[in-house]
C-alpha cells in the first residue's frame, strides 16, 4: 500500500537560490512529523511545496500514489491537504463562523450545504474553543484565536494531512499546551501531521518523527530523542543546553511539559 | 437596511413630482415655453454654448418687438434649457421630460446624433421640433413629419466647395482627395462630395477616414501625398480640420487648389489657431454676414451681425445664426397658425416659404429646408470671406500664390515607411513624457491617477494662456505650468489622496475620476470647451532629410522628453529627496521607522508627476490641438506608456511612449487610419497579458512590502 | 429559520419598494418612468459588476464591453438577420458569457490595478473594433434598429412597456447576486476576494470560479444593454462603449456598498438621482458638483454607504473621522 504522502527529491531553486535542494520523504497515516531548522533552511517552502502552493523545480509528489506534481494547491486540497500559514492568512472581511464554514464547503470532504457546512463548522469550533466567537470579526480576534482560527479552517476541510507553518511563534505556555493536545487528538484520528516549529520541546513533545532541514537539506531524520543528541543538529541549530534538558526529559507522553526555561 | 431603500424611493417620487411641478409651474400667464435640450457639457460644449446665444438672441429680439403675436394676444417667448452633456440618449430623455411638463414646442440639440436622438421623441410624442444643428440627411429619411431643419444638408457641404472652384477658379482641380472622419454626418458630407466630384467631372484619388475627434491625420496625409491632389477636401470637424492643414505643412503636402473644409474654417477658432497657414482655405458656411435675405425682426444678414455683436460683444457665426433661424422659424409658424396647438404649428411649418436674415426657408415634405443654398467662403487676410454663390456682397475667388505648390507626390514606399516612422518617434517621446510621471505615481504611491490627462490639458491652457496675455513663448510657459502645477498636485495629494491610501483600489481609482470629471468641467466652464494650439513660427516648419520631412516642433518636444526623463531619473538617482522617494515606494513601513516623512514624500511624487504633465501640456499645445475633451486620451495612453515601460521606470516609459508612438505610426499606414486608437489597446492588453511587468523595462518595484 | 427583527423589516421593506415598483406606471407620467428605467438600467448594471467587482474583488473597469456586445448582437441581428429583438435577446446573454469567458482566461491572472486596467483596454479595444466594423455595424454612423415604422421587425413597444423590462432586468441581476452572496458559489469569491491564495489552498479553485463570477457578470450585463439599444433605437459605439457607464456602474456599487446585495441598488437609486436633480439645478456646472461629491464620499466614507451607516447604526455614531483615520497613509 502506498504512502499517504511520498515526496521524492524535491528541488525548488530561485535562480541560483536553491531553497529546497533535494529532499524526498514519506508520510503515512496518524504520522506526526515536526519540521524544524534554522531560519533560512526551506521550511516553508517545503510545505509550500507539499500543499501545492508552489511548484517543484524538480522531484516528485504523489499523494496516495497519485502524481500531483505541479498541481494546482486546490487539487492538493482536494486530495486530503490542509495546511496554515506562517503570516495567518484568515479571511479577513469574514466571521470566524464564515472562514471556517468555506474549508467545510470545499476541502477533501466538501459540503454541498450550507446548512451541514454549517453544522460541521460548529463542531469544529467547538472542538477548537472558539464556539464562542462564532460570530466575531477577524479584526477583533487576538493572535492566539486568529491561529486557532486557522487550525479550525483546516480541520473543516476534513483532511487527511495537516501541514501547520508556526502556529505557536508567540504563543503563552497554556496556549502552546492546549494546541499540542489538539494535534495528538488530531492524530488520533488517523490525520498525518507536518507542523513547522521553533518552539521545540513541543515538537519533540508530540512528534514521532524529527526532520531536521538545513540550507535546502535534509540534515538529520529520527526520533526525538535521536535529533536531541545528533552533534550535526547541536551544532547547526539546536544548540547544547537544549541536547542536555532534553535528556533530562520524562519518557515521552507520560505527562504534561516540562516548565520553560 | 432594506428600509432605505424605502425611503428612497419615496424620496424619488416627491423630488420627481416637485421637478415636474416646478418646470410646469414657473412660467407666468402669456408666456410660451420652448424647450431646447443643449449640449452644455461634453465634448459639443462649444458648439452647444454657440446655439444657446442664438436661440437667446431670437429671444430677445422677438420679445422686445412685443413677443410671439398669436391671434390678437402677444405672448412672451421663453426659452427652457436642459443639459444633454453631448448625449444622445440624455438629449431623448430631456425632451420626454419637457413633453411630460407640458412643452410641446422644442428647439433642436447641437450635432446631428443628438438630434436624430430627439427626434425620434418629438415625432412619438406629438411634438413639433425646429433644428438648425442636425444637417445628415439621415435624419430625414425616417419619414418624420414633425422636424423641419432650417439648415442645408450635410450631402451639400462638400458639394459646394467643389462647384464654386469649378465655376470661379483659373486653374480648376482636377484630382480632389478627401479626408473624412468617420462619424455619420462627416461620412455623408464626404459621399455627396464624391457624387458632386463625379458630376463635374473630377476625378476622386482617394478617399482616406481618420477617427473622430483626432488631432493627428498624417497617416491620411502621408497615403494621400503620393497621389498628388490637388485638391484636398476635409470632411471633419474643428480638431481634424486644424490638423489637416497643419501637418499637410509639416508633411510638405501643398496641393494647388489648397484646402476646403465642410465645419472648421467659418469659425474663429481655426483661423486664431492656425494664423498664416489658414490663407486661402476654403469653408462650407450655413450662413456669413453677407449672404442675401431679410426679415422684419432681424433685418439683413448684416443687420444681425450688428445686433448681435451688441450683445455678444463678438461677430456672429453660423453657429449662432442657425440657431436664430430655427427659433425664428419657430415663431413665423406660431404667429401664422394663431395657434400654439401643435399640429397647428406643425402645419405652418410645414407650408411656410420667407426670407430671413439666415436666407430663404421652405421646407420639402421631408422637412429638409431645401430653398437656402450652402455658402462657400475663403479665408483672406485673416478674415473670413464669402465667395459663393456670387452675389452682390461676395468677393472673388483667391487663388493660392504660385510656387508655393509643391509636386508633393512621388514618394516611394520607403521614404513613406521612414516619414511614417519618423513621425511615429516624435510622437512618441511626446507619449513618453505624458506617461512618466504617471508611472512614477503608479509605481511609488500604489495610485492609478485617472486624472493625469485633465493635469496635462491644465498645463496646456496655462501655457496657452500665458502666451495670448504676455506673448510668453511656450518654452518658457512650460516652467510656469510645471511650477503651477507641480503645487496642484502636491496639495491634491496632501489633503486628499492621502486620506484614502490604505483604502481599496477602486475607491483610489473612483477619488481620482472624481477628480478628473470635476478638473475637466470646470475647464470647460470658466475657458469654454473650444480647441487651441499655440501658435509659434517655428513649429510647423520641417527640414527635409530625403523625401522624409522632420517637424522642428516635434523634433523639439522629443528633445525635451528626453531632457525631462534625464532630469527625473537623475533627480531619483542621485538626490536625497529622489532616494527617499525610491525608498519609499519600495517599503512604506521601513521608510517612515527611518524617519522619512511618508506623506510629504507621496505629496512630492504627485506634485512632480504633475509638474511632467504640465510641462507635457505646454509642448503639445505647440505641436498639437487640445481642449478638455482630449484628457481622456492622453490618461488611456498613459496606462500603456506605463506598463510598457515598467512601474517607476522612467527611462522605461519614455521607450514605452516611443513604442507605442511608432506602432500607431505604422498601424495607421498600412492597416487603415482609424485603428490608430484600437492598436494602442491591443498592445496595452496583449502587454498585460504576457508581460505585466512591463515590456522594455523591469519595474522598479518589483515585490512591494504590505505597509505598517 | 429564524429572523431578527431587522431582517423581518428589511424584508417588509423590500416587498413594499417592490410592490411601488410595480404600481407606479399607474401614477407616473412617459418622463418619469424613463427616468425610473434608466435608474433600473444602471442598478441592473451595477449589481451585475458587483459579482466580479464586489464579491471577487476584481475591480473590472471594462463591464461596459458587455453591455457594447450585447447592444450591437441584438443591433446587426436585426438589421442584417431580421430576426425578432426576443429572438435576439438569449443571443445577447450567450454573446456576453462567451466574451467575458475568453477575455477572462487571460486576464484574470492579473491581480489589482492591472486587471482593471487590462479590462479597461478591453472595453476600448472592442470599441474601436467595432468602429472599424461599418459594413457590419455601421461604424462611426452608428446603427438604427429596426423597430420603428413599416419596416420595423419587432416594433418598439412604449415607455411603460420598457420600464416593465428594465425593472425585470434588474430584478433578474438582483436575484442572482443575491442567489450567488449565499451559496457555496458566494463563499468561494469572498474567500477569493480577501485572500486568493488562502482561498487556493483551502480546496477553491480560483481559476474556475474567478471565470465563472465573470462570466456571469457579463451574462447579465449584456442583456441589459440590448434593451437599451432597443430602447434608444439609434445607437452609437461612444455611447454603447463609454468608459463613463462603467465607472458611474462602479461608484454606484462602491458608493452603495460592494460585496453587499442591497448596495449597488441602493448606489443607483442615490446617484441617478443626484445626477438628475444636479443637473437641473446647477445647469453648466452639474458635472463639477458631481464629481466634487463622488470625491467627498470616497474620502469620507471609503467603505460605502451602506456599511458605513449600518455600522453607524450598530455603534450609535457617525464615525467619519475614524474611517479616514484608519485609511489614511
Amino acid at each position: 500500500m502506498s504512502a499517504l504522502l511520498e515526496a521524492d527529491g524535491l528541488c525548488r531553486h530561485f535562480g541560483g537560490l536553491k531553497a529546497v535542494d533535494g529532499v524526498s520523504l514519506t508520510l503515512e497515516p496518524g504520522a506526526v512529523v515536526g519540521l524544524i531548522g534554522p531560519n533560512g533552511a526551506g521550511k516553508s517552502t517545503l510545505l509550500n511545496l507539499m500543499s501545492g502552493c508552489e511548484r517543484p523545480t524538480a522531484g516528485r509528489l504523489l499523494l496516495d500514489g497519485r502524481d500531483l506534481t505541479g498541481a494546482r494547491p486546490w487539487a492538493y486540497a482536494r486530495a486530503g491537504v490542509a495546511r496554515t500559514f506562517q503570516i495567518g492568512k484568515p479571511f479577513r472581511r469574514l466571521t470566524v463562523a464564515e472562514n471556517v464554514t468555506t474549508g467545510a464547503l470545499y476541502g477533501a470532504e466538501p459540503e454541498r450545504r450550507r446548512g451541514a457546512a454549517r453544522a460541521r463548522c460548529d463542531a469544529v469550533l467547538e472542538r477548537v474553543g472558539l464556539a464562542d466567537r462564532a460570530g466575531a470579526r477577524v479584526a477583533e480576534l487576538p493572535v492566539a484565536a486568529v491561529r486557532r482560527l486557522e487550525l479550525a479552517r483546516a480541520l473543516a476541510q476534513r483532511p487527511r494531512l495537516l501541514f501547520l507553518d508556526e502556529l505557536l511563534a508567540g504563543l503563552r505556555a497554556a496556549d502552546i499546551a492546549a494546541v499540542v493536545d489538539l494535534i495528538r487528538s488530531v492524530r488520533d484520528d488517523g490525520v498525518a501531521v507536518v507542523f513547522v516549529e521553533h518552539v521545540v520541546r513541543a515538537v519533540f513533545a508530540v512528534s514521532d518523527t524529527v526532520v531536521v532541514l538545513d540550507r535546502g537539506q535534509i540534515l538529520a531524520q529520527g526520533t526525538p530523542d535521536e535529533i536531541a543528541v545528533d552533534e550535526r543538529v547541536i551544532g547547526a541549530y539546536l544548540g547544547r543546553r537544549h541536547a542536555e534538558r532534553q535528556q533530562r526529559q520524562q519518557p515521552r507522553g507520560a505527562g504534561p511539559e516540562a516548565p520553560p526555561c | 437596511m432594506r428600509g432605505r431603500v424605502r425611503v428612497l424611493l419615496g424620496l424619488l417620487l416627491v423630488t420627481g413630482g416637485q421637478a415636474r411641478a416646478a418646470l410646469a409651474a414657473a412660467a407666468p400667464k402669456d408666456t410660451v415655453t420652448v424647450g431646447a435640450a443643449l449640449s452644455l457639457t461634453g465634448s459639443l460644449a462649444r458648439e452647444g454654448a454657440l446655439t444657446r446665444e442664438g436661440y437667446d438672441h431670437c429671444a430677445t429680439v422677438v420679445n422686445k418687438k412685443g413677443g410671439v403675436h398669436v391671434g390678437d394676444r402677444a405672448y412672451k417667448l421663453a426659452l427652457r434649457y436642459q443639459d444633454d452633456q453631448s448625449t444622445p440618449d440624455v438629449a431623448g430623455r430631456l425632451v420626454e421630460q419637457m413633453n411630460s411638463s407640458g412643452i410641446k414646442l422644442v428647439l433642436g440639440p447641437y450635432g446631428s446624433a443628438s438630434t436624430e436622438a430627439a427626434a425620434a421623441i418629438v415625432e412619438r410624442n406629438g411634438q413639433v421640433m425646429v433644428e438648425g444643428a442636425g444637417a445628415d440627411d439621415k435624419i430625414f429619411a425616417k419619414g418624420y413629419r414633425r422636424i423641419f431643419a432650417v439648415l442645408s444638408p450635410a450631402s451639400t457641404y462638400l458639394g459646394a466647395i467643389l462647384r464654386a472652384h469649378v465655376e470661379l477658379s483659373q486653374d480648376k482641380p482636377k484630382r480632389v482627395a478627401i479626408v473624412s472622419a468617420d462619424d455619420g454626418f462627416s461620412k455623408t458630407a464626404a459621399k455627396g462630395g464624391e457624387a458632386e466630384a463625379g458630376r463635374q467631372g473630377l476625378e476622386v484619388v482617394g478617399v482616406e477616414y481618420v477617427p473622430n475627434g483626432t488631432t493627428d491625420v498624417s497617416s491620411a496625409l502621408t497615403r494621400l501625398r503620393p497621389k498628388r491632389p490637388d485638391l484636398v477636401l476635409g470632411s471633419v470637424h474643428l480638431q481634424e480640420g486644424i490638423a489637416i492643414v497643419k501637418q499637410s505643412q509639416e508633411l510638405g503636402l501643398n496641393p494647388a487648389g489648397g484646402f476646403g473644409e465642410t465645419v472648421a474654417p467659418a469659425t474663429p477658432d481655426f483661423i486664431r489657431t492656425l494664423g498664416k497657414s489658414a490663407e486661402g482655405v476654403m469653408g462650407s458656411a450655413q450662413w456669413t454676414p453677407d449672404v442675401p435675405g431679410h426679415d422684419d425682426w432681424f433685418g439683413s444678414a448684416a443687420d444681425y451681425n450688428t445686433s448681435f455683436r451688441a450683445k455678444f460683444g463678438r461677430e456672429a457665426v453660423y453657429h449662432n445664426a442657425e440657431a436664430t433661424a430655427a427659433c425664428l422659424a419657430m415663431v413665423m409658424a406660431m404667429e401664422r397658425a394663431g395657434s400654439l396647438e401643435p399640429d397647428k404649428v406643425r402645419d405652418a411649418l410645414a407650408g411656410l416659404d420667407v426670407d430671413t436674415f439666415f436666407g430663404p426657408i421652405r421646407f420639402d415634405p421631408t422637412g429638409k429646408n431645401t430653398a437656402k443654398p450652402m455658402y462657400v467662403i475663403q479665408i483672406q487676410d485673416g478674415k473670413v470671406v464669402t465667395i459663393w454663390p456670387r452675389g452682390s456682397l461676395t468677393q472673388p475667388l483667391r487663388p493660392l500664390a504660385p510656387g508655393s505648390a509643391e509636386a508633393g507626390g512621388g514618394t516611394s514606399p520607403g521614404e513613406r515607411f521612414a516619414q511614417s516612422t519618423v513621425y511615429g518617434l516624435l510622437q512618441g517621446g511626446l507619449y513618453g513624457l505624458v506617461g512618466v510621471g504617471f508611472s512614477m505615481v503608479w509605481g511609488v504611491t500604489n495610485i492609478v491617477n485617472l486624472s493625469q490627462g485633465a493635469l496635462v490639458v491644465g498645463g496646456a491652457y496655462i501655457a496657452w494662456e500665458l502666451n495670448a496675455t504676455f506673448g510668453l513663448d511656450p518654452l518658457i510657459g512650460m516652467l510656469v505650468s510645471a511650477l503651477v502645477l507641480f503645487i496642484l498636485g502636491y496639495a491634491v495629494q496632501r489633503s486628499l489622496i492621502n486620506l484614502v491610501m490604505n483604502a481599496p483600489i477602486f475607491m483610489t481609482l473612483l477619488l481620482t475620476f472624481g477628480l478628473e470629471l470635476a478638473t475637466v468641467n470646470a475647464l470647460i466652464w470658466a475657458l469654454t470647451g473650444d480647441y487651441r494650439s499655440i501658435p509659434t513660427g517655428y513649429a510647423t516648419e520641417a527640414f527635409a532629410v530625403g523625401g522624409v520631412r522632420v517637424p522642428y516642433g516635434r523634433l523639439v518636444g522629443f528633445a525635451l522628453a528626453v531632457a525631462l526623463t534625464a532630469a527625473l531619473a537623475a533627480f531619483l538617482g542621485r538626490t536625497r529627496l529622489g532616494r527617499a522617494i525610491r525608498g519609499t515606494g519600495m517599503d512604506r513601513g521601513a521608510a517612515r521607522l527611518m524617519g522619512i516623512p511618508v506623506a510629504h514624500i507621496y505629496a512630492v511624487t504627485f506634485g512632480l508627476a504633475a509638474a511632467l504633465a504640465g510641462a507635457a501640456g505646454a509642448v503639445i499645445g505647440t505641436v498639437s490641438t487640445f481642449s478638455p475633451a482630449a484628457a481622456g486620451g492622453f490618461t488611456l495612453r498613459s496606462f500603456v506608456v506605463a506598463v510598457l515601460g515598467g512601474l517607476g521606470n522612467m527611462w522605461g516609459a519614455l521607450a514605452g511612449g516611443i513604442l507605442l508612438g511608432v506602432v500607431e505610426a505604422w498601424g495607421g499606414q498600412y492597416l487603415s487610419g482609424t485603428l490608430v486608437n484600437a492598436i494602442a489597446f491591443a498592445v496595452l492588453v496583449l502587454v498585460l497579458i504576457v508581460r505585466p511587468s512591463g515590456l522594455l523595462g523591469r519595474p522598479f518595484y518589483e515585490a512591494r512590502v504590505e505597509a505598517a | 429559520m429564524g429572523m431578527t427583527p431587522a431582517h423581518r423589516l428589511g424584508l417588509l421593506a423590500a416587498l413594499v419598494a417592490v410592490a411601488a415598483a410595480v404600481a407606479a406606471p399607474a401614477v407616473a407620467d412617459d418622463a418619469m418612468l424613463r427616468t425610473l428605467a434608466g435608474v433600473f438600467m444602471f442598478a441592473g448594471l451595477a449589481s451585475a459588476w458587483n459579482i466580479i467587482g464586489g464579491f471577487a474583488g476584481y475591480a473590472s473597469f471594462g463591464n461596459v464591453v458587455f453591455f457594447g456586445l450585447g447592444g450591437y448582437t441584438v443591433a446587426v441581428l436585426m438589421v442584417h438577420a431580421r430576426w425578432s429583438f426576443w429572438l435576439t435577446l438569449p443571443v445577447s446573454v450567450g454573446v456576453g458569457a462567451v466574451y467575458a469567458a475568453l477575455v477572462g482566461l487571460p486576464v484574470l491572472r492579473l491581480r489589482g490595478h492591472y486587471f482593471a486596467i487590462a479590462t479597461l483596454g478591453v472595453a476600448e479595444g472592442t470599441r474601436e473594433v467595432v468602429l472599424n466594423l461599418p459594413r457590419l455595424t455601421g461604424g462611426g454612423a452608428g446603427i438604427s434598429l429596426p423597430v420603428l415604422g413599416a419596416g420595423a421587425v419587432t416594433v418598439s413597444p412604449g415607455n411603460t412597456a420598457f420600464y416593465y423590462l428594465f425593472l425585470a432586468a434588474m430584478g433578474v441581476a438582483v436575484a442572482v447576486a443575491f442567489a450567488v452572496s449565499r451559496s457555496r458559489f458566494g463563499y468561494g469569491l469572498r474567500a477569493i476576494h480577501d485572500d486568493e491564495q488562502g482561498a487556493a489552498a483551502t480546496g477553491i479553485n480560483t481559476t474556475r470560479a474567478k471565470l465563472a463570477a465573470f462570466a456571469l457578470s457579463g451574462a447579465l450585463t449584456a442583456p441589459i444593454g440590448a434593451l437599451f439599444a432597443f430602447q434608444q433605437v439609434a445607437i452609437y459605439p461612444e455611447r454603447l462603449f463609454s468608459v463613463e457607464i462603467t465607472v458611474l456602474m462602479v461608484a454606484m456599487a462602491v458608493i452603495g456598498g460592494v460585496g453587499t446585495v442591497v448596495g449597488p441598488v441602493i448606489g443607483a437609486v442615490g446617484l441617478q438621482l443626484l445626477a438628475e436633480y444636479l443637473r437641473q439645478r446647477y445647469l453648466g456646472l452639474h458635472l463639477i458638483v458631481f464629481g466634487s461629491l463622488m470625491v467627498a464620499v470616497v474620502v469620507l466614507m471609503p467603505e460605502g454607504l451602506v456599511s458605513s451607516l449600518s455600522q453607524a447604526w450598530r455603534e450609535r455614531r457617525l464615525g467619519i473621522l475614524d474611517t479616514v483615520r484608519r485609511y489614511r497613509v
